[in-house]
C-alpha cells in the first residue's frame, strides 16, 4: 500500500547499474517470471512472494498497462503466508495422534512419526484455511533512478532487494546518510573527512568553561 | 558487497546531526529556512520528538516538543534526535511527515493531495501522489545537501559547533552572525 491509497511511509532506494532505454521491453518478461504464485496447501512452502499489479494486488496476470506508468515502473510486491492458528494446530494434532496410536495398537510415536503427522495435520489444515496476505506497493522513476518502497521492514527490504536484482538484473541500494552523502559528491577532500567523522558532540563536559 | 554495506552504514549518526541542525535553524530562522538553489519554506518540528544516546531515549510529545526545557536537557547530555515530527510549508503546499536520522526514511507523509482513490482516475492519482512526494523529497536532498556542506568544512567545529552549543544551553543563537558564518562556508561549495 502507499503509492496510490492507504498511509504514506516509505523507504528510498537508489538503483545501481546501467538501466536499459527500453525498460518495458527489456524486463516484461522477467516481470512476468516473478509474478505472484499461489501457495499451494499440499507443498512445504510456508510463505512466498512475488510480484502483483500495484491497483489490485490479486491481479497477477501482467501487462505493460499495468506496470508501466510513462517513466515509472509500479509494481506490488505479494507475500502469501500461511498463518495456522497454534491452539488449532495442538488440538488437531492431539486427535489425530490418538487415533494413529489406537490404530497401530503404540503407546507413544517417535520423533520421525510425529514431524510426518504434523505435516499431514498442517496440509489439511491448511486446505480449509486462505493464507494471510500483504502487499507493499514499489514505485520506480527510471529518470531519476529512484525507487519508493512504501515498508520500512528490513525483512521486507531483505525479500524486495532479491526479487528486484532477480527481475531486473540491477541492485538497490537503500538510501542511508552515507548514500546521500555520496550522491551529494564527495570530492577527495570531503571524502577523507567523511571517512574519518566524529560524532559532534555537545554534552557539558565537567571542568570545561 | 563489502564495500556497498559500509557505505550505507558508515556515519548514521549524520542523520541524527541532521535532524539537530534542522531543529537549530527551525528556531534561529523561526521557522523560515532557505535550502540553496531553493524557494524558502518554513519547517517546524511538532507533536513527536525522540532523542538518543545509545539506549538512553527521551521520547517527547507534546504540540511543540522542540520547544520543552526537555529538549535542549537531552541534548546537553549528549543526545541527539533519532527522529521527529515535522511540518514543512512550502507556498500552497504543507507536508507533514516523522522523519527517522539514521535512515533519512519517512513515515506517516501527509501530502496535500486533492485527488483521491475512489472516484478518480488511478493513474492521476498515482501522478500526483509522486510529484508530490518528489517536491518534498527534493526539498528535503537540498537541506541535506547544505548540511553536508557545512558538516564536511573546516568551519564546522570551530564555527558552527559553538552555536549549536549555545542554543543546547538554550542562549538564543545570533543569527545574524549565524547566517554570516553559514553563506561563506557554503559559498566555498560552489566554488569548488
Amino acid at each position: 500500500m502507499g503509492a496510490i491509497r492507504g498511509p504514506v511511509t516509505y523507504s528510498r532506494f537508489f538503483v545501481a547499474g546501467e538501466v536499459p532505454d527500453d525498460i518495458s521491453a527489456a524486463s516484461l518478461k522477467k516481470i512476468r517470471a516473478n509474478a505472484f504464485r499461489d501457495l499451494v496447501p499440499d507443498e512445504d512452502e510456508n510463505s512466498r512472494h512475488g510480484w502483483a499489479s500495484m491497483t489490485d494486488s490479486m491481479d497477477v496476470d501482467l501487462d505493460h498497462e499495468k506496470v508501466f506508468f510513462n517513466e515509472y515502473v509500479n509494481l506490488t510486491l505479494r507475500i502469501d503466508t500461511w498463518v495456522v492458528p497454534k491452539p488449532l494446530l495442538t488440538a488437531h494434532l492431539r486427535t489425530a495422534e490418538a487415533t494413529l496410536l489406537e490404530k497401530k495398537g503404540l503407546e507413544r510415536l517417535g520423533k520421525k512419526a510425529k514431524a510426518e503427522l504434523k505435516l499431514t495435520v498442517l496440509r489439511k489444515l491448511r486446505r480449509q484455511l486462505v493464507p494471510s496476505t500483504k502487499s507493499v506497493d514499489l514505485s520506480w522513476n527510471t529518470r531519476t533512478h529512484v525507487v519508493r518502497f512504501f515498508s520500512q521492514s528490513p525483512r521486507i527490504h531483505l525479500l524486495v532487494q532479491e526479487l528486484f536484482e532477480k527481475t531486473f538484473n540491477l541492485r538497490l541500494v537503500p538510501e542511508s546518510p552515507g548514500t546521500a552523502a555520496e550522491r551529494w559528491g564527495l570530492d577527495e577532500r570531503t571524502e577523507k573527512i567523511w571517512d574519518n567523522l566524529e560524532p559532534t558532540v555537545l554534552a557539558e563536559v565537567e571542568g570545561a568553561e | 558487497m563489502t564495500d556497498l554495506v559500509e557505505r550505507i552504514e558508515r556515519n548514521r549518526f549524520a542523520g541524527r546531526e541532521f535532524i539537530l541542525w534542522l531543529w537549530f535553524e527551525s528556531e534561529t530562522f523561526e521557522t523560515n529556512l532557505r535550502p540553496s538553489g531553493g524557494s524558502p519554506i518554513a519547517l517546524w518540528i511538532e507533536t513527536r520528538m525522540t532523542l538518543t544516546l545509545e539506549k538512553d531515549e527521551s521520547v517527547l510529545k507534546s504540540a511543540a516538543p522542540a520547544a520543552s526545557p526537555e529538549a535542549k536537557e537531552a541534548l546537553r547530555q549528549g543526545k541527539l534526535p533519532k527522529e521527529a515530527k515535522f511540518r514543512l510549508s512550502n507556498g500552497e503546499h504543507e507536508f507533514a511527515f516523522l522523519f527517522k536520522g539514521d535512515t533519512l526514511g519517512m513515515s506517516s507523509v501527509s501530502v496535500p493531495a486533492e485527488l483521491k482513490d475512489k472516484g478518480d482516475e488511478v493513474y492521476e492519482v498515482f501522478y500526483e501522489r509522486a510529484r508530490l512526494l518528489e517536491e518534498l523529497e527534493a526539498i528535503i536532498e537540498a537541506l541535506y545537501n547544505d548540511f553536508l556542506t557545512l558538516r564536511l568544512s573546516d568551519g564546522w567545529n570551530k564555527e558552527i559547533v559553538p552555536f549549536l552549543k549555545r542554543f543546547a544551553n538554550e542562549k538564543r543563537a545570533d543569527d545574524g552572525a549565524y547566517l554570516q558564518v553559514k553563506k561563506r562556508l557554503l559559498s566555498k561549495k560552489s566554488k569548488r
